[in-house]
């Protein structure tokens, strides 16, 4: 048992800590296309979104992530807490492609009392160096979210969308 | 890195605090009697009788106010006046200002429907008026609930207008309206809410509801920088209603 422990704590300090020169600051756009809408189809723009992530290096092409997420959608605005995983591998000169996915935990802004709101979101695309320290990102993804309380106040509550998602990606070290 | 971390929360508390919006009374509070479906870009009412809808009203809610908040009154209205369907437009951050021109998309998609009528609430009121200057021909008559242009674009409109508001209101004060008269075709001033000069085209009629205030003309409380009102909410949203009615039955 001892060992164990042992050992995780070894490697949760080696995932964390064994890079400190891959960071990394995304700053993203999303536009938001309706594929569902409560349990029907239902097609056409749903929204923004507009969000800035921290990415932290655990090897050469993986990279947890935390950050922050502003929703535009169907129910007014939202605010999030992303936290996830990015897989980014070279495919050519100044080319990558790049995966992830985000677990989102947040707030519908709503007063007198802010309603819970999560979701789920996934993207995957083209990054291109720009420069030896940024790269921009263009690419697609399904983006499921839903505000269990607004079930009472509306006949929508949960969407899931095909969002075209552009970024901007700067190292910070 | 502490100043982006910095700026990042500024942003994140900055949008927390200007971005809520007024939630409405729950649909099972509401109790509505009338046919209510909804998509990500409208919420529709209309009623549940066989008898079509021979009028279309496209709906701006106010800024910042949940779409939903509407609902009853809207209910009320269209169980008196059968021949309503009300489309509630849905706007981009419940801002009205961001989507100007949904209202045209809402005519097309129901052709059934060949008369329209548009209006709102507060910033609802305001876009509704832009709409109209837009699509001058689409729209045959404009109802201000507690709400003003924000300039003469409708000086010369020759379509029916309706600005009904409340006098304890302490957003779209009595003295806004005032101001802005110049702004708008020909004022009467209505004694009752069936003092209708005809034809109601090129004319603005204007309806004082006594004691009522700005947020009660929705179900979304109380909202700041409103007065108290000394009627109650049902008795404002009755006095609407009954204007409302009067109005279109002589469009």
């Amino acid at each position: 048992m001892k060992r164990i422990i042992l050992f995780l704590t070894y490697t949760v300090l080696f995932i964390g800590f064994s890079r400190i020169n891959g960071q990394q600051l995304s700053i993203y756009a999303n536009s938001l296309n309706g594929i569902v809408a409560e349990n029907n189809f239902e097609g056409g723009s749903r929204g923004i979104s507009l969000g800035i992530n921290y990415l932290h290096p655990l090897n050469q092409n993986l990279k947890w992530l935390a950050g922050t997420e502003f929703n535009s959608i169907s129910w007014g605005n939202n605010i999030v807490a992303n936290i996830g995983l990015n897989y980014s591998r070279p495919i050519a000169n100044k080319w990558s492609w790049s995966a992830t996915l985000i677990i989102q935990q947040g707030i519908a802004l709503f007063k007198p009392t802010a309603f819970y709101t999560w979701g789920l979101s996934s993207a995957t695309g083209i990054e291109y160096s720009v420069s030896s320290k940024s790269t921009i990102f263009l690419g697609t993804g399904l983006k499921y979210y839903s505000c269990p309380a607004y079930k009472s106040y509306s006949l929508l509550s949960h969407y899931l969308d095909f969002p075209i998602e552009l970024g901007y990606r700067i190292k910070l070290k | 890195m502490m100043r982006i971390l910095k700026s990042i929360c500024i942003f994140v508390i900055t949008i927390t605090l200007c971005a809520c919006s007024s939630s409405s009374d729950t649909l099972d509070k509401l109790n509505l009697q009338n046919k209510l479906s909804e998509t990500s870009d409208l919420i529709l009412l209309e009623s549940n009788s066989s008898t079509p809808a021979t009028i279309g009203f496209v709906y701006y809610p106010g800024g910042l106010v949940d779409p939903h908040a509407y609902l009853q009154w809207q209910d009320k209205l269209i169980s008196q006046y059968p021949a309503i369907k009300i489309i509630t437009v849905k706007m981009p951050s419940n801002l009205a200002v961001f989507g100007i021109k949904k209202g045209i998309q809402v005519t097309k998609d129901f052709p059934g429907i060949t008369n329209w009528i548009t209006g709102g609430h507060s910033l609802g009121g305001t876009m509704a008026a832009e709409l109209v200057n837009k699509y001058p021909t689409d729209f045959k008559a404009l109802i201000f609930i507690a709400s003003y242009p924000a300039s003469d674009i409708l000086k010369n409109w020759d379509g029916a207008i309706l600005s009904v508001h409340a006098s304890k209101d302490g957003l779209s004060t009595v003295s806004d309206i005032e101001q802005h008269k110049a702004d708008l075709p020909a004022a009467i001033i209505m004694s009752d809410d069936q003092d209708f000069t005809l034809p109601l085209q090129g004319k603005t009629h204007y309806y004082e509801i006594m004691g009522g205030n700005h947020g009660q003309f929705g179900n979304y409380g109380i909202q700041a920088g409103d007065s108290v009102s000394t009627i109650s909410r049902t008795t404002q949203q009755s006095a609407l209603i009954q204007v409302i009615q009067y109005f279109i039955s002589k469009l």
